[in-house]
């Protein structure tokens, strides 16, 4: 059972995202900033981190890169979504260390794929 | 207006000057015959001329200058004198003006002295300028000026009357204006 | 005095008006000159008249100092003459001229004067023939003025002078006693000559002026102009600037807009979509059949937005510049998988047959992938739209165009079609090929729009040939590296280009 951290400032989006996983059998935490985000993640250590961009306190960029830089939690792949269309972001997301990256409104299948594939090289690396 | 005034002003003043140089002087007095007594001595074979002139008449100067003419123009080769009259108080050659020098160069023209206007006095004349003629026989055939007016040279009637009678070329005038200053000063 | 042509004006054109003003500014140029020219000429006169004076009392002093009478000197008359007829009668017009410059009566006076000199000199020399050249000098040097009628003053001095003299005087003049007509006719006919000359050479010369006056104030309008439009369009230029300035900060605030806009139209659009895909799950578990119809309506109402949303920010972007490209390098034949895999089945629920002609050499491209991919979608869900019972044919082949290595896509269908007008059209943004087709075939009308402009971006071309009833045939041709790319070692490197 692996467990997905979910990073959003948006409510019904967050709530909605959250529901559909656990149908999905996924064990769902919640962060609602940067920061909160941070300190879920060393405490909790999920399998998988959903990080939306635009975050009151420390926006997602940061998070991901204070997380990255963090030995304990390097190792935890991050899939960054973005509501903005800039190109810029996606390079800019993974240059701050994220694994991939996807736009908003989610596309629910495309994401689905995109965890079973990072959660499974994991797997497979281990 | 000024101006009218100022024309006024100026016309009355040319007025004057005109009045003056066209004033003529006394007329001559001449003996119609050649006088005798007189040193100069006549031509018999032709007419002679005899002028008479104050050597510092400056309008005589014209009157030179019209003999000049006259003799050019008539070609005749008429015995010539001036007199240049030396009044009292002057020494003995004041008479030899720019005036004789003058003369001295018309051809033909003999300047000669005239003591205290002894010969003046003995042709009648009292006028600088004034120019006789006396034909051969001793007969005057002109007596006057041969200026225009007083100081001026060009034609005129008396040059022209004179140029006549020397070439015997027409009638003219026997009497003109003379214009020059007295030859004598007044009540002499 | 003007030689002013008269100009009868009836309707009012620009060219009239400022003719008119040209003629009116020669006028005033011509008067100043005039005027200039008249004072300086009374000052050079006032001179003379001075000069003359003070010739004439040494020339009466010199020639006649003294008058005699036997034993007895005067000072001759002529002296007092020169020193207080010539004082009168070149003092007076002197003064004038020094101190009323520029006025008629000043030089009328001066002339009356100059004449006056000449009559008083030609006494004073005792009438040498040099000196009655004075008159014709005299007249000559009036014409400086170049206004011929100072001739006149002068001319009647000079009549009248020899009239008095021939009537008073006639010897003084005429050296006999009775005047002779044609001697004064002689005389007369000398001065009437010079005067002739005279008047003609200050009338042309008066023209001349004129015409120099019209030429200035010509220029002078010239310039006026020239300066008048090189200030607008220094004005323009600065208002330009402005504008450009004004153009520029609305790009950035459109760009500042749509970067906020985006989020703020996604955020809430992903909430609708993925509660109502969870409210979907939802009811297919628990049964409530009826619930799912609806359901999906909402889906497809919220993914038709999305789609709205994405190519209304797409097309937003690249009009203000801000669209970048993402280069990569990518296999051409892959792509073309992936996107039937997507394609396929929308194109063939239609009853269409979806064929690709694709050689197997054909190698890879880099370029923008992304959009590569959105333009074939977008051409390939049209001839699904708009074609059934029909054929969609995909054709892919390398090409060399005005030398450079590029790939061909055509999209080919049996579908409906369009007519010349039609297809002159279908590029623009917000046109479908007529009102009626959103009702029917759905979609937003931005992605041809979109695709043409990916196209442009990328450096490649696209054309549409169509037949109503027949079908349409779309033909993409995109360099296969991209414009920057060839900068640059593009392999895996991911590069933006701004």
């Amino acid at each position: 059972m692996s467990t997905i951290m979910i990073v959003e400032d948006n409510e019904p989006s967050r709530d909605a995202l959250s529901r559909r996983l656990a149908r999905r059998g996924y064990s769902v935490i919640e962060a609602c900033d940067g920061n909160q985000a941070v300190a879920l993640a060393l405490s909790q250590r999920p399998d998988l981190i959903l990080m939306d961009l635009g975050l009151p306190g420390i926006d997602g960029w940061e998070a991901t890169r204070q997380l990255k830089a963090d030995a304990a939690v390097r190792h935890i792949p991050i899939i960054v979504l973005s509501a903005h269309a800039m190109t810029n972001d996606r390079e800019m997301a993974l240059a701050a260390g994220g694994d991939d990256f996807d736009t908003k409104p989610v596309r629910f299948q495309s994401l689905l794929a995109k965890i079973e594939q990072l959660l499974n090289a994991r797997v497979a690396r281990r | 207006m000024l101006g009218l005034c100022w024309l006024a002003a100026v016309g009355a003043g040319l007025w004057v000057v005109r009045e003056y140089d066209n004033a003529p002087g006394v007329a001559a007095n001449a003996p119609v015959r050649w006088p005798a007594g007189t040193p100069l001595a006549p031509d018999a074979a032709g007419p002679t001329l005899v002028m008479l002139a104050h050597p510092m008449c400056p309008c005589t100067r014209a009157s030179l200058d019209e003999l000049a003419e006259a003799l050019a123009r008539s070609k005749a080769s008429a015995r010539t004198y001036v007199l240049f009259i030396r009044p009292s108080g002057f020494a003995e050659g004041w008479e030899r003006s720019e005036l004789w020098q003058k003369a001295a160069r018309i051809p033909g023209v003999t300047p000669i002295r005239d003591d205290l206007g002894v010969e003046a006095a003995r042709f009648g004349t009292s006028t600088s300028g004034q120019t006789l003629l006396y034909a051969a026989d001793g007969t005057l055939l002109f007596s006057g000026g041969i200026t225009g007016s007083r100081g001026h040279a060009g034609d005129n009637d008396g040059r022209s009357s004179l140029v006549a009678l020397l070439t015997r070329a027409g009638r003219g005038q026997s009497h003109t204006n003379v214009f020059g200053c007295p030859l004598f000063a007044r009540g002499a | 005095m003007n030689p002013q042509a008269g100009v009868t004006m009836t309707t009012h054109s620009p060219k009239d008006v400022s003719n008119k003003s040209i003629q009116s500014r020669a006028a005033a140029l011509f008067a100043e000159n005039e005027q200039e020219l008249h004072r300086r000429t009374d000052r050079l006169f006032a001179a003379l008249m001075l000069v003359q004076w003070v010739a004439s009392i040494a020339f009466a002093i010199w020639v006649s100092p003294l008058t005699w009478e036997g034993p007895v000197s005067r000072t001759h008359l002529h002296v007092w003459a020169a020193i207080v007829v010539g004082g009168a009668i070149s003092v007076f017009p002197a003064l004038l001229g020094l101190l009323r410059p520029g006025h008629t009566s000043t030089r009328f006076t001066i002339a009356t004067a100059q004449m006056l000199m000449g009559a008083l000199l030609i006494h004073l020399t005792g009438g040498r023939i040099e000196t009655h050249f004075h008159v014709f000098g005299s007249l000559a040097f009036l014409a400086f003025y170049r206004d011929w009628r100072v001739l006149i003053p002068a001319t009647v001095v000079v009549a009248a002078d020899h009239l008095l003299r021939g009537i008073y005087w006639p010897e003084s003049v005429y050296g006999v006693v009775v005047a002779s007509q044609w001697r004064w006719l002689e005389h007369a006919a000398w001065v009437v000559f010079e005067d002739s000359i005279l008047v003609v050479a200050c009338r042309r010369s008066v023209v001349e002026m004129w015409q120099s006056a019209e030429r200035t104030a010509a220029l002078e309008e010239t310039r006026d102009v020239q300066r008048r439009n090189a200030e607008q369009l220094h004005r323009l230029v600065d208002q330009l600037r402005i504008t450009q300035q004004q153009a520029e900060a609305a790009t950035r605030a459109k760009s500042d807009f749509l970067a906020s806009m985006s989020h703020e139209l996604r955020t809430p659009l992903n909430a609708i979509i993925l509660y109502s895909e969870l409210l979907q799950e939802e009811a297919r578990d628990q049964g409530h059949e009826s619930s799912i119809a609806d359901l999906e309506r909402i889906q497809s109402a919220g993914k038709h937005l999305m789609e709205l949303i994405n190519d209304i920010l797409d097309l937003s972007k690249i009009e203000a510049g801000k669209m970048a490209l993402s280069i990569e390098t990518f296999d051409v034949r892959d792509m073309f998988n992936e996107l039937f895999d997507t394609a396929g089945p929308l194109v063939r629920t239609k009853g269409n047959v979806l064929t690709l002609q694709c050689p197997d050499d054909i190698g890879p491209m880099t370029t923008d992938q992304m959009k590569t991919r959105q333009i074939l979608l977008n051409l390939l869900g049209n001839a699904g739209k708009f074609t059934h019972d029909g054929t969609v044919t995909v054709a892919v082949r390398s090409v060399a165009v005005r030398g450079v290595d590029s790939i061909e896509f055509t999209v080919a269908d049996t579908g409906v079609g369009m007519t010349l007008a039609q297809t002159e059209r279908i590029f623009d943004a917000f046109t479908q090929a007529d009102v009626t087709t959103t009702r029917k075939y759905g979609g937003t009308g931005l992605g041809l729009a979109i695709v043409s402009r990916f196209c442009q971006l990328m450096g490649g071309t696209i054309a549409v040939e169509s037949e109503p009833g027949v079908g349409s045939c779309f033909t993409v041709v995109l360099p296969r590296v991209a414009e920057a790319a060839h900068d640059r070692a593009a392999s895996d490197g991911v590069v933006a280009v701004a």
